[in-house]
């Protein structure tokens, strides 16, 4: 198994999570449209490549990234295309005839489409050329009882993109068509919405989050420790790394927010020092891994967690009091309720609190130890990055 | 034929496969780690795409290249994956459709089959829409990968500052690109940037998370001696031989000067084993055209207050403090502080701490100083050659410096060298601290012989002796050019506290303002260890004091912490006593503590005390003030010179 900390990682690189995969599926069969969320880096994009590359039987997943999408017309056609590249084609060229007319009838359709003309403007009822040949392919594919997912990677971004190259009023439009498609679509047709900005947010940017109301959520939580150990061991054994047998332990309690990203990183620094001496990696060699992390040349990894802050909290008050809050955490490594409720409440409405620390939670920013009432970092490497460069 | 070796450095796109194969004997390590990622990728899921950084001269380009010749030669890879290597600077490249439009003609280069891909491409282009150039990237784009399916090929973009072309793509582009780079199985891109790329993103969008990056670290000394040895094979190998026999610690000297970056250690190493006669700085000038619309533009994208802090820090070349760079920029504090901040996160400058709390500051690419401060240098001082003086500096000490002189002078009489070669080294040499004024003199009037010789118009660019600038000044005098003569002042580069002294009482009571200025410096001079170490110096000094009559300061002087520290009323008693003898009034009892066997001394003091301070009252006897001068400028008395009309 190869480290890949900068490529989502695929096939055999992909480290298996079967209980995740599963909630999935059980979703999908009770017919639910899907909300993929967690914070950025924890393998979102990974568990959608695995389930497009090993799909369960009768079940065919559409991978489409949105990131750089602008516009509704573009958005459909990106989703035909995709269908187009995808495996359902292939499946139902070996299939029966009546599957390989159905196959021919979409590819002649998509195959009529070219790389649209963007900025054309919207019909009177704000459908787009290719949202009404999207909606005939749906048809098309409610024909054979083929599971069929799109899966749409960064969609959040998506509508940031369109509310503003064109305005609220039509990302808002695209939302309610998107979810009048949820409701009329064939049943074997199901939607997965992911993204690194987290959709309710942006949603709540633009209309009422009734919207996105049917959307089923799906947590994905970090490794076990006893996973993320054994991940480990699968890719340190690819680059016949020695080390102690305690390491990993040590490593993973050190880390403690488990999230294949962070794992990643510290274990390429754990293959570089072995590389540079081809000794045993020992626990003690742990502190040498969290001082190169912890290097300003992987800021890059770290400084979307504060960049995030600034887009999550626009209002310049509340950004400056919820730093001033994690400045805290990082500082003392946790935070009373009732202290946290002194820093926010200095400047901010009281009602506010909960949305806050609400929003820091579901980010992946903080936990809340129930037991002793503190809030903590989530993740150590994240509470030393801010303790190193943003509280200085 | 090789090509010479700093031309080659500095371009290694002109090498032979061959050549750059054989010369590639550091950064073995990181090459096969870099490989390692390459051949062992399928591509048949989206690869971690790679990144190099490394400050120019690292060996960025070279590392590229080498990688794209083990593509072409690895029998597994060839017959399906294609390095397309980019120029460094890609100049045409300004959308995001360019890429694929340069890929399609390097393609062509590399196989017939893509010939007609850019025309295939440039046909789709069509302008009859707002976002024409939207669509067109993306139909290119599917063109490019459709071809490259159709053969079964995939391909590996090499690009050079790669941060160059992030800069230019809008928000959007970068979008797009990232998601090319997470989605494409077609196309890898190995990148070399000299700065961290997130530092010029603007749009904190995380683009740069897609690439693992390996950073190039300067050669350490093993690898440095490695370089050198296998330069030596193909190039003086005498000298280079006997560089690592005998003086590994010139190379040691070179290496930490440069921060074992290799072209600029390739530069100074030529420099000194230089058998071409100037032919390096040739070199050098085309090296530093070339460079120049890459540095430029770098330059021109700072904000303007960084802009200017640069400028101070480069004209400087060695490390300076916050403090210089303040009194050079005329900036705030804070405003500086910040901007050094924001300038070392970015590695444009390296920061050197010290003792105390201020730190020094240096520009951490050295030859982006040299180009600086060969191309913005000012024409009037003789910054431009900063660098070689340091170095020369370094490397030489004041026999070695001789010796390299008459090496000079030998070839200028000849007539065999090059004309800006012996510009700059003898600019250079004239500057360095291991100089006398003999040699100097003897140094420059070779040169510009040598150089209107051969007609060349540096002859008049060569900076003037200071025995030149000297008579200049005195001349000014005499037509009472006063600003002309205090203009010329600063640039005497030999110029001691005698010099400031001369001038102090020749302006006499008419330039008050200059002479209070004058007397500051030496003032402040008489607090450097080197004066008061001088007994010459420190007794010219202190005995032109009295007769300006600077008591008060210099009994603070005398009783100063440097004054105790150095020791300096026990060595010059009977300067002091003589200090105290007119201050009677003041100090009554000190006067009366000296012993009988300093009389003699102290008066023989106060009687030149007295005699100055009449030279100094007579204004307008100029020759009077001219034999002064000579007494403390031997080396001018024999020479003829436009003021010896005047002398009695």
């Amino acid at each position: 198994m190869k480290n890949v900390p900068t490529q989502v990682a695929r096939n055999e690189d992909f480290y298996p999570r079967p209980q995740i995969v599963n909630k999935i599926y059980r979703r999908l069969d009770s017919r639910s449209h899907i909300f993929l969320a967690a914070p950025r880096r924890v393998g979102k994009t990974s568990i959608m490549r695995h389930l497009e590359d090993s799909p369960r039987e009768n079940y065919c997943f559409v991978y489409v990234m949105l990131e750089d999408v602008y516009d509704v017309e573009v958005f459909y056609y990106e989703l035909m295309k995709a269908l187009l590249e995808s495996k359902l084609l292939s499946i139902w060229s070996r299939g029966s005839k009546k599957l390989k007319d159905a196959r021919d009838t979409v590819v002649g359709r998509i195959r009529k489409l070219t790389v649209p003309i963007i900025g054309i403007e919207l019909n009177e009822a704000g459908e787009t050329s290719n949202q009404k040949e999207f909606d005939k392919l749906l048809t098309q594919l409610g024909k054979d009882d083929t599971q069929i997912v799109f899966m749409l990677d960064e969609f959040p971004q998506t509508l940031e993109n369109i509310k503003a190259k064109h305005s609220p009023a039509i990302a808002e439009q695209f939302l309610q068509k998107c979810r009048k498609q949820r409701q009329t679509c064939p049943p074997n047709i199901r939607f997965i919405y992911t993204g690194s900005i987290g959709l309710p947010h942006v949603v709540g940017g633009i209309t009422s989050s009734n919207v996105i109301n049917d959307l089923n959520t799906v947590e994905v939580p970090p490794l076990s420790p006893e996973n993320a150990k054994d991940m480990a061991t699968k890719i340190l054994a690819n680059y016949d790394v020695k080390y102690d047998s305690d390491m990993l332990d040590h490593l993973m309690q050190r880390l403690r927010w488990l999230i294949p990203f962070h794992i990643q990183l510290a274990l390429q620094e754990v293959i570089d020092i072995y590389e540079e001496s081809t000794e045993s990696i020992t626990r003690s060699d742990i502190d040498e891994v969290f001082k190169r992390l912890l290097h300003y040349r992987n800021n890059r990894y770290f400084l979307q967690y504060k960049e995030r802050l600034e887009k999550a909290f626009l209002n310049e008050t509340t950004f400056a009091q919820v730093t001033k809050l994690l400045n805290h955490i990082s500082e003392h490594n946790f935070i009373s309720t009732k202290k946290s409720k002194e820093i926010l409440s200095e400047k901010i409405s009281g009602e506010d609190y909960d949305r806050i620390m609400e929003s820091l939670q579901f980010d992946g920013y903080i936990y809340w130890d129930e037991q002793k009432n503190t809030f903590h970092f989530t993740s150590e490497l994240l509470r030393m990055w801010w303790n190193k460069f943003v509280l200085k | 034929m090789l090509v010479s070796t700093i031309e080659s450095i500095y371009n290694p796109n002109q090498l032979t496969r061959y050549e750059l194969i054989d010369r590639f004997v550091v950064r073995q390590r990181i090459f096969e780690r870099l490989y390692r990622h390459i051949s062992d990728a399928k591509m048949n899921i989206p690869e971690e795409h790679l990144l190099i950084i490394g400050q120019r001269g690292m060996g960025k380009t070279t590392l590229l290249l080498r990688l794209a010749y083990e593509v072409e030669k690895d029998e597994n890879l060839q017959s399906w994956l294609i390095p397309v290597v980019f120029r460094e600077e890609q100049y045409s490249i300004r959308k995001l459709f360019n890429l694929w439009e340069e890929t399609a003609h390097l393609l062509a280069d590399k196989d017939t089959v893509f010939k007609n891909l850019f025309d295939e491409m440039d046909a789709l282009y069509t302008t009859n829409d707002t976002d024409a150039e939207e669509r067109y990237e993306k139909l290119a784009f599917n063109l490019l990968i459709k071809k490259l399916q159709k053969q079964q090929k995939k391909i590996i973009l090499c690009i050079d500052n790669f941060q160059d072309l992030l800069k230019k793509l809008s928000k959007q582009e970068s979008q797009r690109l990232r998601k090319i780079l997470t989605t494409c199985t077609d196309i890898r891109i190995i990148a070399a940037s000299p700065v961290a790329i997130d530092a010029l993103h603007d749009y904190k969008y995380p683009l740069y998370e897609h690439f693992k990056t390996f950073h190039l670290k300067g050669l350490n000394e093993e690898q440095t001696i490695r370089l050198i040895k296998k330069l030596g094979e193909s190039y003086k190998p005498k000298e280079v031989a006997d560089l690592i026999q005998n003086q590994r610690s010139r190379i040691e000297t070179i290496r930490r000067i440069t921060g074992g970056v290799i072209r600029t250690m390739i530069l100074l190493f030529e420099i000194f084993v230089d058998n071409r006669k100037g032919d390096v700085f040739r070199d050098l000038e085309r090296l530093l055209d070339r460079v120049t619309p890459l540095y430029k533009d770098r330059t021109d994208d700072l904000p303007k207050n960084q802009q200017v802090i640069i400028d101070a820090i480069a004209l400087a070349w060695d490390a300076t403090s916050t403090k210089d760079i303040k009194k050079r920029t005329r900036l705030e504090s804070k405003v500086v502080s910040a901007q050094l901040a924001q300038l070392a996160k970015n590695d444009w400058i390296e920061v050197i701490p010290t003792s105390t709390k201020n730190h020094l500051y240096r520009l951490k690419e050295r030859f982006y100083n040299i180009w600086y401060l060969m191309r913005n240098g000012r024409k009037k001082d003789t910054q431009r050659v900063l660098w070689l003086v340091r170095f020369l500096e370094d490397w030489l000490d004041e026999n070695g410096t001789n010796a390299k002189i008459k090496q000079l002078i030998k070839y200028f009489e000849k007539g065999e060298y090059d004309e800006k070669g012996a510009f700059y080294m003898t600019e250079a040499l004239i500057q360095t601290s291991h100089i006398n004024a003999e040699k100097e003199v003897e140094l420059l009037n070779a040169a510009k012989s040598f150089l209107e010789g051969k007609k060349s118009e540096l002859a008049d660019k060569l900076s003037l002796s200071n025995a030149d600038i000297a008579m200049a000044i005195i001349q000014h005098i005499y037509d009472e050019e006063i600003e002309e003569a205090l203009d010329l002042l600063p640039t005497m580069r030999l110029a001691n506290i005698s010099t400031y002294c001369f001038f102090a009482i020749l302006l006499g009571k008419k330039y008050h303002d200059i002479k209070k200025k004058n007397i500051e410096i030496i003032q402040s001079k008489l607090y450097t260890k080197k004066i008061a170490q001088s007994s010459t110096e420190f007794q010219i000094a202190i005995l032109i004091l009295l007769a300006m009559g600077e008591y008060d300061f210099l009994q603070k002087y005398f009783n100063s912490d440097f004054a105790k520290e150095q020791g300096l009323k026990e060595r010059y008693k009977s300067h002091w006593y003589a200090l105290t003898s007119f201050l009677q009034k003041e100090v009554p009892d000190e006067y009366l503590k000296m012993g009988p066997e300093l009389y003699q001394t102290v008066n023989e003091i106060i009687e030149g005390v007295n005699m100055a301070k009449n030279m100094y009252l007579i204004e307008d006897d100029l020759a009077a003030k001219l034999v002064a001068f000579s007494l403390f400028f031997p080396i001018y008395v024999n020479r003829p010179s436009p003021a010896a009309q005047h002398f009695p």
